[in-house]
């Protein structure tokens, strides 16, 4: 019996691997010098192969739908844009070289000469078409079109005229002066318009000008990109393999095992672990990312300002950063966030915002909640009219957030305040976030440059994932002006304005400022110059290659 | 276990002339595991229902952060501390109340019905079978993820929405296996002869099925109580349990995940007992099995 | 046999309208929302309302659920379980692209399963209550008590992190070299098994020893035969009934994917495809995967009740 048992199973084996080996015939051929499995930097030849490990999933290749920070890191390489920007928000040529203005609503820009769309394509085949100013201009129009339904039109709306002047200049004009109109722009990518004219599948077989050629993709497992001979700069790798890694500890130990080189996130707890070896070294995201427990102003609670005041005085931020980013290696991976705007961003202002902020006072938030007429009732939580002093705490399922939520609810437990601290799965949280379903939350975002009117404008804090709403007429006038401002120093002064009345109205219990590590195998050459995927890796600014 | 006893005794009364619940009990108690499981369950019972009387830390309010990660044999803190500078015996014998009745309930609540479901569908067979079995094959193709995610939509978070979930989506593994037993079982000579002499099928399936096929299915429960307490946990993640700060076992263990290397007893203790609950449970488990086994009494 | 099998197989009609219908009431009640995701997952990038519109207008959402729910009906009918709306990729071809690598793990987990289980639960029952039972109970509880992820990092720990014998993470297929195929899977299959191995090992146990017990037993052991054969050629076949129901029931839900192990090992499956697509709310591939999920359920109940009538004869697949 037991040995007709194994038979059987044996033959279920066989058959298993007869369907396996064919499956992978018939859908990657190309993919068949895959490098052997634990030598990532061992591999064969001159070949020059980059692995980079991260945590993202595709959520969708279509450069017209695409807005998730996990698909940029492949489109960046495969499409270029206008312009690219850094982290640290400043931004740097792409398919345009240079740029003026000719006053505050006119934007000239003069475009590289030397971008091809990708051969070797079902579009394309191997003609060499160059790209010019009305390609440019078509692919503005298509985006801008309502029946093409791209998520990112409204972004345009403030686009008066598109003109091209030759072959290598083209001309914005903006209906109303926009100091982020480089941001809108960088996020629109270059693709073929042709490629929707003749019904060719853009999402799954991508075609641009950018430094890398999509090759495949297999659905949650890998993405590989190959180098572009067209491109004007020599893209300093042959091979990019995107590996999706999901569980972030396995992360560290792939790239310590030298099967990945590159790591997106490196957990507080694994850094040491990297830092220890001589190959590895961890880098940091030069720009940080606001976290923040929002209080949403129409439950009854937190109407009163002094109520969120309270609630803010009673934890102590510092402390919990430390608890919560805690490691070994003694890298700060977190600032504390005194405002709303990342410390690299313009407008970004500590004194002004320290001098704003309440500070960590249990005792004086006691005394506020006494004020109101709360009383201490039997099972250590205040009370009013019979009714328990409480609220609940929704956070994403996963740390820092989660954490930062435990933290911030026991704090407030230990004051007489019942706050339940419920981590939620994420599809959930964004539509309670959404649907008003909820009295205080743990959020991040609104890290890009125009972060600011996400957060705080009365258009955007009525809904949607950062919704507060938070309905202050001077604010959305002050963000409003700034975001119209093209004079930095000004600019600077209103954003800082703006911020310190929202720090003023306890809007936000703003907690930190997250600083992602990067791991990465020493092999790895000019990816420090911006530690970030969100950019090609051939650009301008850097050209990331390998010993 | 003590509580359910008494209620079969009364059963007894009903059913079965002959002391044959007795003569179970009797056997049960000669058997050393069983009772040896009996009394670290009783054990762990007590100390969790009298936590506050075992130590003097609040497993919630005494989070002293500077104190985060105190390895165990600390002083003042046996276990150590967690990674919120939390007393880990506390947190432990505070979570057991939440972990063991989630664990014990969910085990026992899917194992009765589907057992019932299952001895039903295996004893009538035909059109009540097809449509019962059918039902536990779509019960078991729904993802469990979004159950949950339904469940707490409709009913709002609580701990009893976390048992009803769990009981839900577990109760069609012991139909299944219930039934599989039943169809050995009810062609025996000895079922025949019950159902020639005109018993009533609810006593032929209690007193003839039922003791007949116990063995796969007790086991089968008694190993689903580790499980329930760590799918507990998952669902607390999911945003379906009560307070993400409230101590549990099976939070406890995940709360340790990133610590597995650095501070491996923040799983490691939460581990053993859970270990430890389905381990004397198991035992019992095997003593109720071998009571009912006749041909082991000798 | 074969008008039950045409039976059992006209069944899943039905089953699987039900089913379907239900699974679209499910998600229809779930809170979350497709657009909202896809287009709020960037710490750098914000979304206006009218995008939000926008992009809710193309996926057909804007429309009742009924009327959703018969186009994806007839859809359906014609064999298209419709595109993913992350992808866009066809949700059936999607799952099937993702079955072999599933499928290669669940049945090298169930074979290490009973590889573990058979002879221990066997050596359990024979030697009752001995150190051998106790220690198989012990291991077993353990298997059951620990979750899968900490077996998982644990295996990864000693294996890729301090041994660096074998790889951390991903698949290789025999194509890519049977070494380093086998060197991808000894990892995720054995973390797979361990609950499974435990549960069976309890299982055989408990069974065996009811067998052993048996008047047919006993017989065969009068007439003089080895106790090998005894227990081989007689009590294993029957005690293996529970075994192949339980069996049979993990199966059918790891080849739904072990979305833990999956995750961990970075194991391109069903399991992953699957969370992914809850998370994301992608309801076609939700959809799709449950269907999928079902058949394969309903085809190995199925197998599971043959196997059960061909262990033990006395058990009649229909009425007579």
């Amino acid at each position: 019996m037991k040995s007709k048992f194994i038979k059987v199973m044996s033959v279920l084996l066989a058959a298993t691997m007869v369907f396996a080996g064919c499956k992978n015939d018939g859908s990657s051929q190309s993919d068949a010098e895959k490098p052997s499995d634990q030598q990532a930097s061992g591999s064969q030849a001159d070949e020059k192969l980059l692995t980079i490990g991260t945590q993202y999933t595709v959520a969708t290749l279509n450069p017209l739908k695409s807005t998730a920070d996990g698909d940029r890191y492949i489109l960046s390489n495969i499409y270029e844009s206008l312009v690219e920007y850094d982290s640290a928000g400043k931004f740097v040529p792409g398919f345009a070289k240079t740029w003026e203005n000719e006053d505050d609503n006119t934007w000239v820009f003069h475009l590289k000469e030397d971008s091809y769309w990708h051969t070797g394509n079902e579009l394309f085949k191997e003609e060499k078409v160059k790209l010019t100013a009305k390609d440019v201009k078509d692919v503005f129009d298509f985006v801008a079109d309502e029946k093409n339904e791209s998520t990112k039109r409204s972004s345009l709306d403030n686009i008066a005229s598109i003109e091209v002047v030759d072959d290598s200049t083209i001309k914005f004009v903006t209906k109303t002066p926009d100091a982020y109109f480089l941001s809108t722009l960088a996020n629109i990518y270059l693709f073929p318009v042709k490629a929707f004219e003749s019904d060719y599948d853009l999402t799954k077989s991508p075609v641009g000008s950018g430094p890398y050629k999509f090759e495949s993709y297999e659905t949650d497992d890998k993405v590989v990109l190959v180098k572009n001979d067209d491109f004007a700069i020599a893209p300093g790798l042959d091979k990019v393999i995107f590996k999706i890694i999901p569980d972030k500890s396995v992360l560290a130990i792939a790239l310590a095992n030298n099967e990945i080189d590159i790591a997106t996130t490196i957990m507080p707890n694994d850094i040491s672990k990297v830092v220890e070896k001589e190959n590895l070294k961890v880098v940091s995201n030069p720009s940080g990312w606001y976290r923040y427990i929002g209080f949403n102003e129409e439950f009854e609670l937190f109407k009163d300002p002094e109520m969120r005041k309270a609630i803010s005085m009673a934890i102590d931020i510092d402390s919990a950063i430390k608890a919560v980013f805690n490691n070994d290696a003694g890298i700060e991976i977190a600032k504390r966030a005194y405002g709303p705007v990342p410390l690299e961003f313009v407008g970004a202002n500590e004194e002004a915002w320290k001098k704003a902020i309440v500070p960590y006072d249990p005792e004086g938030a006691k005394k506020i909640i006494e004020s109101k007429g709360y009383t201490m009732g039997a099972n250590g939580f205040y009370e009013k009219d019979g009714k328990e002093l409480g609220f609940t705490l929704k956070t994403a399922n996963y740390d820092p957030n989660m954490k930062f939520g435990i933290i911030a609810s026991t704090s407030l437990k230990q004051i007489g305040v019942n706050c339940v601290s419920q981590p939620m799965e994420w599809a959930t949280f964004l539509s309670d976030l959404k649907s008003g379903n909820k009295e205080a939350f743990i959020m991040g975002g609104g890290s890009g440059l125009t972060g600011l009117y996400s957060l705080f404008h009365s258009e955007m804090s009525k809904g949607g994932s950062h919704c507060v709403n938070y309905v202050n007429p001077e604010c959305d006038k002050l963000i409003e002006q700034a975001y119209a401002t093209l004079d930095e120093e000004k600019r600077a002064e209103l954003i800082t304005e703006a911020t310190v009345m929202t720090i003023k109205d306890n809007v936000h219990l703003g907690a930190f400022f997250e600083y992602a590590q990067w791991g990465m195998n020493t092999r790895v050459l000019d990816f420090e110059q911006v530690p970030a995927l969100y950019f090609s890796l051939t650009n301008s600014q850097r050209n990331v290659t390998v010993k | 276990m003590k509580k359910e006893t008494s209620k079969t005794e009364g059963l007894k009364e009903e059913f079965q002339p002959t002391p044959y619940w007795k003569d179970i009990l009797r056997q049960f108690l000669k058997n050393k595991l069983a009772v040896l499981g009996l009394i670290i369950l009783a054990a762990i019972v007590i100390i969790c229902v009298f936590a506050p009387y075992f130590t003097k830390y609040d497993p919630v309010k005494d989070m002293i952060l500077q104190d985060m990660l105190l390895p165990p044999g600390s002083e003042g803190h046996i276990l150590g501390t967690d990674d919120y500078g939390r007393d880990i015996w506390s947190r432990l014998i505070y979570g057991g109340r939440t972990s063991m009745l989630t664990g014990l309930l969910v085990a026992l609540a899917a194992g009765a019905f589907g057992i019932l479901l299952g001895c039903i569908s295996g004893y009538f067979g035909g059109f009540v079978d097809t449509i019962l079995m059918r039902i536990t094959d779509i019960m078991m193709s729904f993802p469990f993820l979004i159950i949950a995610i339904a469940i707490m939509a409709a009913l709002g978070a609580s701990q009893k929405n976390v048992i009803i979930a769990l009981a839900i989506v577990s109760w069609p593994k012991f139909a299944r296996l219930t039934r599989s037993q039943v169809l050995a079982v009810k062609e025996q000579e000895y079922v025949e002869a019950a159902k020639v002499a005109g018993f009533k099928n609810v006593r032929i399936m209690l007193n003839h099925i039922l003791p007949n096929c116990i063995g796969p299915l007790i086991i089968q429960i008694t190993l689903s109580v580790g499980s329930a307490i760590l799918s507990a946990a998952s669902l607390n993640f999911l945003g379906l349990g009560v307070d993400a700060s409230l101590p549990d076992w099976g939070v406890m263990l995940n709360q340790g995940r990133a610590y597995i290397q650095t501070n491996p007893y923040l799983t490691t203790i939460p581990g053993i007992a859970i270990s430890l609950t389905v381990l004397s449970v198991n035992w019992i488990g095997d003593g109720i099995r071998d009571a009912f086994d006749p041909r082991l009494r000798s | 046999m074969w008008t039950y099998i045409t039976k059992r197989v006209l069944q899943a009609i039905p089953t699987l309208l039900v089913i379907s219908f239900l699974i679209f009431s499910l998600l229809y009640i779930t809170p979350g929302d497709p657009v909202l995701i896809m287009l709020s997952t960037s710490d750098t990038q914000n979304m206006t309302a009218e995008e939000y519109e926008a992009a809710k207008h193309d996926l057909g959402l804007d429309k009742p659920m009924l009327v959703r729910y018969k186009e994806f009906l007839v859809n359906a009918l014609k064999g298209d379980l419709g595109k993913s709306y992350v992808t866009d990729e066809d949700v059936f071809k999607t799952i099937m692209g993702k079955m072999p690598a599933t499928l290669l793990l669940t049945v090298s987990a169930v074979i290490i399963a009973l590889i573990i289980s058979v002879p221990l639960g066997i050596l359990a029952a024979i030697k009752h209550n001995s150190i051998y039972d106790s220690t198989a109970t012990f291991l077993a509880t353990i298997g059951t008590s620990l979750p899968k992820f900490w077996f998982g990092l644990v295996l990864i720990i000693i294996f890729s992190q301090n041994l660096g014998i074998l790889p951390a993470q991903g698949i290789a297929w025999p194509s890519e070299g049977i070494a380093s195929f086998l060197k991808h899977l000894i990892l995720p299959a054995t973390s797979l098994s361990l609950g499974l191995a435990a549960t069976q090992t309890r299982m055989i146990r408990s069974s065996m020893l009811e067998v052993l017990n048996q008047d047919y037993v006993r017989f065969a052991r009068s007439k003089g035969l080895k106790e090998y054969c005894v227990v081989i050629g007689h009590a294993l076949k029957n005690a293996l009934i529970p075994v192949v129901t339980v069996i049979g029931s993990e199966f059918g839900g790891l080849l739904g994917g072990a979305v833990v192990t999956e995750t961990i090992f970075s194991w391109p499956g069903v399991g992953r495809l699957a969370v992914n697509s809850i998370s994301k709310r992608d309801y076609p591939m939700i959809q799709g995967n449950t269907l999928v999920l079902c058949t394969i359920f309903l085809l190995t109940n199925l197998i599971v009740d043959i196997l059960c009538a061909y262990l033990n004869p006395k058990i009649r697949l229909e009425k007579k």
